[in-house]
């Protein structure tokens, strides 16, 4: 899929004005472009580089947008969980 | 005696006849009459080798909530896929040991592998019909395949010179992760297309021991154990596997665990870790975000505290609550 720039812009926009919606639509547009840069990039290293594709555009996400997105893990909290446990008596 | 306990009760010597109130000292004593007592006061006695366990359910607080089956001798556990058995290896230290089912909505409890060899590391199918386990039926251990129903003998999957374990079935049905065990190179990872000509493929082998590798819920993740960094932690890659076993696309990795791990497990809706601090015997929690990018949080301990030597078999709920 083309990633219009217009489009990433009034994304950007509507996300800066508070817009949650617009930055959940944004990330997978970067995302999809980060990953076809990385493979562009990656295809002219030399072979056997300890680079990886998917690790390289992870760590460049994290560090584009670590600041927005450091607080999401805490806010999604999941339900308490049940464990089967061998007790010894 | 009373059952197995040994009971010490004062004896007057005069009058040759017991007095006072018996008093237990030690429990479970090998055979009914496994101890000695000196006349300086020292009583020797032998333990039975395996003492009973229970199958219990903690919350994650660390608080018991309830019970399931019998009493037995438990050296391993896995649940369904669906939360509703749970396949039991069952047999005292250094003897050979055997599979049982239990299903946990009667309580009931039922041989699923028979013979003299010893049969353990159930794996369940994602449908849960069929389990994969491991026996040393032929010298080494080998992966076996049989209908959980029991309706028909199980079929040889696997076969090599070294022993095998399962530990996971993709969510696909399609390949089957195992560690193998070599004395010499330590736990490797392997992986075991299900399909084609089941050519078995190296996950994670190197002079490191690798071990108890899990799917992610989704398929797209494999969580695992290795001592690369000096010390046991628990690790994430990425898993894309074709039917041939071919990597189709080289994943990233991640650190889990932050001061020493093994035996991961994973929720069943993929959003949470957990593992086994072997180190101070906690299991620890790690929230899990795979969608954009793959996202770990902080290692969060639980009440849940096990003894350190990786002895005690546990697993997490399939959906979060237990089912009897």
């Amino acid at each position: 899929m083309e990633t219009s720039a217009h489009e990433v812009t009034r994304l950007l926009q509507a996300w800066s004005a508070g817009e949650q919606s617009a930055f959940d639509k944004l990330v997978p547009m970067v995302y999809q472009e980060l990953h076809r840069l990385a493979q562009h990039y990656m295809a002219q290293e030399r072979p056997g580089h300890s680079l990886q594709t998917t690790a390289l555009v992870h760590e460049a996400y994290l560090r584009l947008v670590g600041g927005v997105h450091s607080t999401c893990l805490l806010r999604t909290r999941v339900p308490a969980t049940c464990f089967l446990c061998v007790k010894t008596r | 005696m009373r059952e197995d306990t040994l009971m010490v009760q004062p004896f007057d010597n005069r009058r040759l006849d017991l007095t006072g109130q018996p008093v237990p000292v030690a429990e479970r004593i090998s055979d009914g009459r496994a101890f000695s007592a000196s006349a300086n006061g020292v009583l020797v006695f032998q333990r039975k080798p395996d003492p009973d366990r229970q199958l219990t359910w903690y919350d994650h607080e660390g608080k018991v909530v309830g019970t399931a089956g019998a009493p037995g001798n438990y050296q391993g556990l896995a649940l369904s896929p669906d939360g509703m058995r749970a396949a039991l290896d069952k047999g005292s230290l250094g003897q050979a040991s055997s599979i049982w089912l239990l299903d946990l909505s009667s309580g009931t409890s039922t041989r699923f592998v028979f013979g003299s060899a010893s049969d353990n590391n159930s794996v369940s199918s994602p449908d849960g019909s069929r389990i994969i386990f491991s026996s040393n039926r032929d010298g080494h251990y080998n992966l076996y395949r049989k209908l959980a129903s029991g309706e028909k003998e199980e079929e040889i999957l696997l076969r090599s010179s070294e022993d095998k374990f399962p530990t996971s079935w993709s969510p696909n049905g399609r390949f089957l992760l195992y560690t193998v065990h070599d004395p010499k190179t330590k736990d490797d990872i392997w992986v075991l297309p299900l399909e084609g000509d089941r050519k078995p493929v190296s996950f994670a082998s190197t002079e490191f021991g690798e071990q108890n590798a899990r799917f992610s819920p989704d398929g797209h993740w494999v969580a695992y154990a290795s001592d690369e960094s000096g010390r046991d932690e628990v690790y994430v890659r990425s898993f894309s596997m074709n039917s041939a076993g071919t990597a189709v696309e080289a994943g990233g990795r991640w650190l889990i665990s932050n001061s020493g791990g093994a035996e991961p497990r994973w929720r069943g809706d993929g959003r949470e870790l957990y593992y086994h601090n072997i180190y101070d015997g906690r299991l620890t929690a790690v929230e899990i975000v795979t969608a954009p990018v793959f996202r770990a949080g902080t290692p969060r301990p639980l009440g849940l505290v096990f003894p350190i030597d990786r002895g005690t078999p546990w697993d997490p709920a399939a959906d979060g609550k237990r089912f009897s």
